[in-house]
């Protein structure tokens, strides 16, 4: 139990805390049951096996009541795509069997095109009383680069296919044009289908159960008790901010610096001040949006923070907007971290890694204890090349685990996915049964890990035989500025991509390169970053495993 | 005489059946934890003197064993080293790069049991269709030898990429350590795990390997304990499939073992609920910390292939039980919030809850059900333990006063969230797996799960309750009803286009040759072991597969194009899609043999009581408040004779709670039926 949890508080009276906690628990299970039904009928492996995606419960005003994230970075995302749906589409125009579709970061509230949100609102007795929501990671979406987040791109358009909120389904029955549309300009449109159907699939799961809620315990005892766990988890998040000491501290990190713009680093700003029960972030001094995909919209800016705070602080604290109150967030408009209408977006979770780190900073400022150092992003590559058939592609969307930062009492994690990232990793048997690439070498990468007291998580080595030509993208955070170390300990290894390594035709591939043709033979290796590490090398007590097994040290 | 031996933390279960009348005898003694054999010798011999069973009686032991399970909880797995291609011994550390958990950065990631240092690589790689790109060097097994000396490892996990489309270099490697190195044990991954994706199956290779020692030994002991008794009696061992295996096969596979014992409770189920004619049903078995579900569908339970211990994935099938950290000791608690929560913190056995007398503080679900007048408020356990009546009033008194509710509203608070807990997990089994709860029964069994089971099933609609005679006895007695089960799988990917028939039935002959050696290996005849062919198909590009029966007859164009057809449908009533113009894959063959179905004559119960009530109680239900409601023994019913809730039903090891508008009926084979008027 964390210090949160044993402290027994007298709850408020107007709420029923028996109640509340029943209805919570069935409408979270609503939400997961909708995970459920998404990963079982998806079709594409990114949704089906590396969990890419999420499902929520909302509010009428958009408010997320519980949400079953499977990746941290949608925490709280589709409140922004709800919103924007009530916004252009008044309640009273909206009738049971109803489901929209938006995935625009500037008209869908969405935080990248792949993310396609599907949204319906939930009917009991004709009156719309919730919405169901999910969002999923669609492995294309169209644009100028297979995958539909090259950092090359300039402009949203350049990205793929944009979509305000449009209506998928009415009143039961498909509207067939919007599948079309999508499938028409991806790459892969077999699985877009397949993925759509599996997304409308899971609202109807999610519907079904909240009607259930409804029909059992009445709409206005089901809300209010939602509105009571709300208001509680809100209670929860403040009592936790109640015991760190008021103050704040400002860091400054960089990103690598912008592809067009290459001589320049791109500075990112925090200000973090906690006031009595209130975070107040503010981002002022973070460099203007850059030309490239690295741009951070609100949406995914929020989700970050939401995700980074709650690791931070209260892990057990419901998902749910009850402690979003709690957070105040301002970043200047037209800046990297909320870039203005148009601007590309579709690399942002690299940046939103850094991020994490700023935000981890200020924190570990503040309340020492809770430190954590600096965490190797992860990095990306997009492998694509034809298939026999004229006009047909694969596409191999790949991400590789960076590490966690040492803690003030423990060494970082190896190989994991880090801050608001989280998918899983492609097993090498997998990949090689589908695509024509070798795996020479997948390997932990000692060296990149941050020395100290406590030391940081050490990065990965994948390296990949081509063995047929084909083309990569790649996508990355930590190349040129490393994931800092605290209080003594030293930063990770920064991360790279190699080409033909330890030939004569060696070559440092650039880190957000667009589509590079690479010839069948050749072997393309990524690094990722280390680790900062916690505390002077000179105080470390080496650990031993139990047994006298030799550990990572040998 | 048959027995069946299962060892719990707290208790060891013996039961023995004679299969000439079906006459059983039940036993229960302390577990003996250090070492488990002695508590398991102990409790056979004195079920052997109980029954006046003769030594040469003794036909075989079926034995339901936590000694795998708890030695990786433990880390009293032996030393163990891995064997892997080169670049690739990080496998174990990477894992699928995922949080242990996606909030809480303090987990760490499973110790891989080998250590970093404790892994070998070999220069050697096999392609996806295990052909042969680079051979193991001969110099580097040479050096292999010393470096397993040196390392003082017990045990070798032997594993190479793409192993499952071919073992001969595994196989070169393990031949060698078994020749050169009698007294080091070895497996290889295509031996444990003959599927594709390695970081699965190099885990549960070496998982596999760690326990070899450790299950050797304690098998020899007991395989040896029973010998001395009668050396004609079989030893088996309860696999977490449902089914169970010789000990030789144990021996070699420790990791199908980690569900033994809730695998047998199970099949237990199975039997009780065949008895009551009901083949679609739920389990319920809630002990002190914690509830177990199980969906059974056609006397079927089902499997899954994702098991984890100690957060290491093990591939093996296993009996698809969810379990919830809801038990009859989880502790009552309020949180920042001000909510109230419940679990899944446990009282445990000591000290137990406050009604337990033992010094319990804490408000736990037994003691809300003593306030509720639930429980028995002077005795449990048929008068072995004595109720703190006043203890568990004053917990539940104190929570009460804190939550701002009569002690009635907390006691029923705390009920209500444990049952919303209960009804919660039964939906991850059933609704979220494509089934409606209101189709099964519940079938409660541990020492909570009849005091909970009626207000559960009305939650989910379901109509029928079923409590078995002994419900603590459940999983021993599944082990006398249990059948002999072995699962052999092979992968290889094959596109099921045109002209795929021939190598379709290439793959099942390569894995039927594998089920002939076994059999003989067992000794068994043919005719023993019925055989299911199942083959693992997708759509191309997808990385999940739906099963699909392949059968044992020739597979020639048309049986494939069928295969192909039934893998659409399937998907189809699945996932509610098929891609019909998609290519197919078949990924995997499976084949099981199964053990002929052991009948016994029903155990005549024919002493019936008077059908009158001991006592009469107040008791709190959710509409009607406190009602003064009979309390019956379950040995005074009347078999075949319906009465009318409220009641309740207390025995030895349980209490049932009988929902005012629910009967109740005892029925001749000894199973207590609820059922909710229409």
């Amino acid at each position: 139990m964390s210090a949160a949890e044993t402290t027994a508080a007298t709850p408020p009276a107007t709420i029923d805390p028996i109640m509340t906690e029943v209805i919570y628990n069935q409408v979270l299970g609503a939400a997961e049951e909708m995970g459920t039904a998404l990963a079982r009928t998806a079709y594409s492996p990114n949704i089906k096996q590396r969990f890419d995606f999420s499902t929520a419960v909302l509010g009428l005003d958009g408010e997320v009541l519980a949400q079953a994230p499977r990746i941290p970075i949608h925490l709280g995302s589709m409140i922004g795509s709800v919103r924007e749906l009530v916004r252009t589409r008044p309640l009273e125009t909206l009738r049971a069997g109803d489901m929209f579709l938006a995935n625009d970061p500037y008209n869908g509230g969405g935080q990248h095109l792949p993310d396609i949100n599907v949204m319906a609102p939930v009917f009991f007795e004709d009156t719309p009383v919730a919405f169901v929501a999910n969002i999923a990671h669609h492995a294309d979406v169209g644009g100028m680069l297979a995958g539909s987040e090259a950092i090359a791109c300039k402009t949203i358009f350049q990205e793929g296919i944009r979509f305000p909120t449009v209506q998928l389904m009415r009143q039961g029955e498909l509207v067939e044009d919007i599948l079309s549309i999508v499938a028409l300009n991806s790459r892969t449109p077999d699985e877009r289908r397949g993925d759509l159907l599996a997304q409308i699939a899971a609202n109807q799961v999610g519907s079904r159960r909240v009607t259930e809620c409804v029909a059992k315990f009445g709409a206005a005892a089901t809300l209010g008790a939602l509105t009571s766990y709300m208001n509680a988890t809100e209670t929860r998040f403040r009592a936790v901010l109640a015991g760190i000491p008021d103050g704040t501290a400002t860091v400054e990190d960089f990103l690598d610096p912008d592809v067009y713009a290459p001589d320049r680093p791109v500075p990112i700003r925090l200000t973090l001040e906690k006031r009595g029960t209130d975070i107040f972030l503010d981002f002022s001094g973070s460099a203007a949006q850059l030309q490239s995909a690295r741009n951070v919209p609100l949406g995914a800016l929020h989700s970050t923070i939401y995700s980074v705070l709650k690791m931070l602080l209260d892990p057990g604290l419901a998902a749910n907007s009850g402690y979003f109150r709690a957070i105040h967030i301002t970043s200047p408009e037209g800046s990297v971290l909320n870039p203005n209408v148009g601007a590309a977006v579709g690399a942002r979770a690299l940046p939103c890694a850094v991020i994490g780190d700023v935000v981890a900073r200020t924190i570990s400022e503040l309340v020492p204890e809770r430190a954590l150092a600096g965490c190797g992003p992860h990095h990306q590559i997009i492998f694509s090349g034809d298939r026999d058939q004229p006009g047909q592609f694969w596409v191999n969307y790949e991400t590789y685990a960076g590490a966690l930062g040492a803690r003030p009492y423990k060494d970082g994690v190896d190989a994991i996915r880090v801050h608001a990232s989280g998918s899983s990793n492609l097993p090498v048997e997998a990949l090689e049964q589908s695509y024509p690439l070798l795996i020479e070498e997948y390997a932990l990468n000692p060296a990149s890990a941050g020395e100290g007291q406590y030391r940081g998580g050490a990065g990965i080595v994948r390296s990949y035989r081509a063995l047929a030509d084909m083309r990569v993208t790649l996508a990355a955070e930590r190349q040129t500025v490393p994931a800092r170390g605290l209080a003594g300990g030293a930063d990770g290894q920064p991360g790279t991509f190699i080409l033909n390594p330890g030939t004569t035709g060696e070559e440092i591939l650039y880190s957000a390169l667009g589509e590079r043709e690479i010839r069948a033979g050749e072997v393309i290796s990524v690094h990722t970053p280390g680790a900062g590490g916690y505390g002077p090398k000179t105080a470390r007590v080496s650990a031993t495993k139990a047994g006298g097994r030799p550990g990572r040290d040998t | 005489m048959l027995v069946g031996i299962d060892i719990g933390g707290t208790f060891t279960d013996v039961v023995a059946l004679d299969p000439r009348n079906g006459r059983v005898f039940l036993h229960k003694l302390p577990s003996t934890n250090d070492n488990p054999a002695l508590a398991a010798l102990l409790g056979l011999h004195e079920i052997l003197a109980q029954s006046g069973t003769s030594p040469e009686r003794l036909e075989g032991v079926s034995h339901g064993t936590t000694v795998a399970t708890n030695a990786v909880l433990q880390s009293r797995y032996a030393r163990t080293a891995l064997v892997t291609t080169k670049g690739f011994r990080d496998v174990l550390d990477i894992g699928r790069q995922r949080r242990p958990d996606l909030w809480d950065i303090d987990r760490d990631k499973p110790d891989p049991i080998a250590a970093r240092g404790d892994r070998f690589e070999v220069d050697e790689r096999l392609d996806r269709n295990g052909d042969v790109l680079k051979a193991p060097p001969a110099a580097e097994i040479e050096a292999l030898i010393p470096w397993i000396q040196t390392a003082g490892v017990e045990a070798v996990a032997v594993c190479f990429l793409h192993a499952y489309a071919s073992n001969r270099h595994e196989e070169r490697i393990a031949d060698e350590v078994r020749r050169r190195l009698p007294g080091v044990y070895v497996c290889t991954s295509a031996e444990v795990v003959n599927e594709f994706r390695e970081y699965e199956r190099f885990c549960s290779t070496v998982v596999n390997a760690s326990l070899l020692p450790v299950m050797d030994r304690y098998l020899a002991e007991l395989e040896g304990g029973v010998h001395d008794i009668s050396g004609k009696a079989f030893l088996r061992v309860m696999q977490s499939s449902g089914g169970t295996m010789s000990a030789t096969a144990a021996r070699e596979k420790p990791i199908n073992t980690f569900l033994s014992g809730p695998s047998a409770g199970v099949i237990g189920a199975v039997a009780v609920a065949a008895a009551a004619k009901q083949d679609d049903f739920i389990t319920l078995d809630v002990g002190g910390t914690s509830a177990d579900v199980c969906l059974v569908e056609d006397g079927q339970s089902q499997l899954r292939l994702d098991q984890r211990i100690a957060g290491l994935p093990v591939k093996t099938p296993t009996v698809d039980v969810h379990t919830v950290g809801t038990g009859g000791g989880s502790i009552a608690w309020i949180d920042a919030s001000g909510l109230l929560k419940v679990g899944p913190q446990s009282a445990g056995a000591t000290p137990g809850p406050a009604c337990y007398g033992r010094g319990g503080t804490m408000p736990t679900v037994s003691d809300a059900n003593e306030v509720l007048g639930r429980l028995n408020p002077d005795t449990l356990l048929g008068g072995r333990l004595k109720v703190d009546w006043d203890a568990a009033d004053g917990v539940i008194s104190d929570l009460a006063g804190k939550l701002g509710l009569s002690r009635t509203e907390a006691a029923f608070g705390v009920i209500r969230i444990a049952n919303a807990q209960i009804v919660q997990a039964i939906r991850v089994i059933s609704v979220e797996r494509g089934h409606d709860p209101r189709d099964f029964a519940l079938l409660a069994a541990g020492g909570g799960g009849p005091a909970q089971a009626a207000e559960v099933a009305r939650e989910l609609g379901i109509k029928t309750v079923l409590v078995p005679a002994n419900p603590g006895l459940l999983c021993a007695y599944g082990l006398l009803h249990s059948r002999q089960r072995a699962d052999f799988s092979r992968t290889r990917l094959i596109p099921v286009a045109d002209g795929a028939s021939g190598a379709i039935s290439d793959l099942r002959d390569d894995v039927l040759a594998e089920v002939e050696e076994w059999r003989q290996r067992e000794g068994k005849a043919p005719d023993d072991f019925e055989l299911a062919c199942l083959g693992d198909f997708r759509y191309g590009g997808q990385d999940s597969e739906l099963q699909v029966d392949i059968g044992l007859g020739a597979i020639d164009e048309v049986v494939a194009a069928a295969l192909r057809k039934a893998f659409h449908d399937a998907h189809e009533a699945n996932y509610g899609y098929a891609a019909r113009a998609q290519r197919v894959e078949l990924v995997a063959i499976r084949i099981v043999a199964t053990g002929r179905q052991p009948r016994y004559p029903a155990e005549d119960l024919s002493a019936a009581g008077d059908g009158r009530p001991s006592a009469t109680r107040s008791v709190w239900f959710e509409h009607d408040g406190r009602v003064d409601t009979p309390i019956y023994q379950r040995s005074s019913l009347i078999p075949g004779t319906a009465m009318q809730g409220p009641a309740i039903v207390e025995q030895m090891d349980t209490s049932t709670l009988v929902l005012p508008g629910m009967s109740f009926t005892l029925l001749p084979s000894g199973v207590l039926v609820l059922e909710e008027a229409e």
